[in-house]
């Protein structure tokens, strides 16, 4: 930092009023502050800007207003759970029904050993088990003979 | 320039104490206690930031009733954003992040950024401001900085208003406003030094 020039010193004048400064700049800085007057007034000035504003008192809301924000936050947040809920539970079953057509197709396409047991079809012994509900069991004699 | 003026900015912030830590690991409890489905939490976290999301609004916007609306917007939008919010980051900085974005958000539909604290309607009477003297000085007072803010950039009255309202540090507001700390300093100085010469017409 040239100490010399008030152009480049001026943007950290700011900073300095702050205490944002770092420790060494700051020392710089008040050099230059303590032989050049025009900066010394431009720093007076940004310190008359913070003392106006720290003045301008900020109006408070009552008790009341803010009960009834935090209301009408508690009201919509119920909302949006309820929403997620919803949501959640769509989501779900739709996981299930999904789960549930896979596994249907899984058993029509993939037959588990097992299933040839079942009524009507042949049992181990080359005989016929007693004719049941192919359509309900998924897995009818043709389809076994097939394979 | 800017990066010249990074090198001669303190790197720690100001709000970096114990104090501002443990502030900042309860907002995070509370963030995650929402997030598990705890209603409640969105009440604690109002009644912990309001005051400071409200100062913001109603330094932008010099109106109360402004002011009041936007902060509930502003919590409005947290109950439905809170799922994005980053663990690990401030909570207070993704706050007034947010709070800064409705506001200007608010005045731009409006459509009256630079006239709205000229017509803003005078606020209440500030509690204790029982000498009509002092109390019309006040009045003043507030309408010129009123006029004078108004006539900034947002850029420059963003950083006039988090520093000047929520005392942030450098650091915070560079990461609020997403510039370089040297940008904020910059910001500041130049911010205030139109503010001196617009107070300074009379």
């Amino acid at each position: 930092m040239n100490t010399n020039d008030c152009s480049l010193i001026e943007p950290l004048l700011a900073a300095y009023l702050d205490g944002e400064l770092a420790p060494a700049a700051a020392e710089r800085l008040d050099v230059h502050l303590a032989a050049c007057e025009g900066c010394r007034t431009v720093l007076g000035e940004l310190a008359e800007v913070d003392r106006l504003l720290g003045d301008d008192a900020i109006p408070v809301p009552t008790g009341q207003e803010w009960a009834a924000v935090e209301w009408r936050l508690l009201a919509r947040t119920r909302r949006v759970f309820a929403g997620r809920l919803v949501r959640t539970c769509a989501l779900a079953a739709a996981a299930v029904a999904l789960l549930g057509a896979l596994a249907w197709l899984a058993v029509r396409v993939f037959p588990p050993a097992g299933t040839v047991d079942g009524p009507g079809a042949y049992t181990a012994q080359g005989g016929k088990t007693p004719a049941g509900d192919e359509e309900t069991l998924g897995i009818s004699v043709e389809h076994v003979e097939r394979f | 320039m800017n990066s010249e003026l990074d090198r001669n900015v303190q790197t720690d912030g100001a709000a970096t104490g114990a104090d501002a830590f443990l502030r900042d690991r309860e907002d995070e409890r509370l963030v995650l206690q929402f997030l598990a489905g705890r209603r409640e939490a969105v009440g604690d976290l109002f009644r912990r930031h309001r005051d400071g999301v409200f100062r913001i609004a109603y330094r932008f916007t010099g109106n109360r009733d402004d002011a009041l609306e936007i902060t509930q917007d502003v919590f409005m939008k947290l109950i439905e954003h809170l799922g994005g919010f980053r663990q690990g980051s401030r909570f207070s900085t993704w706050l007034y992040r947010v709070s800064v974005n409705q506001t200007l958000d608010f005045l731009r539909r409006r459509a009256r950024l630079a006239a709205a604290p000229l017509s803003a309607p005078p606020a209440r009477a500030a509690a204790g401001a029982a000498d009509p003297a002092r109390s019309a000085e006040r009045a003043e007072l507030r309408e010129r900085l009123k006029a004078a803010l108004g006539k900034l950039s947002e850029k420059h009255r963003t950083a006039v208003v988090l520093h000047g309202v929520e005392q942030l540090s450098y650091k915070e507001i560079a990461e609020i406003t997403g510039v370089s700390t040297g940008t904020v300093m910059s910001r500041l100085f130049y911010a205030r030094k139109r503010l001196a010469e617009l107070l300074g017409d009379r």
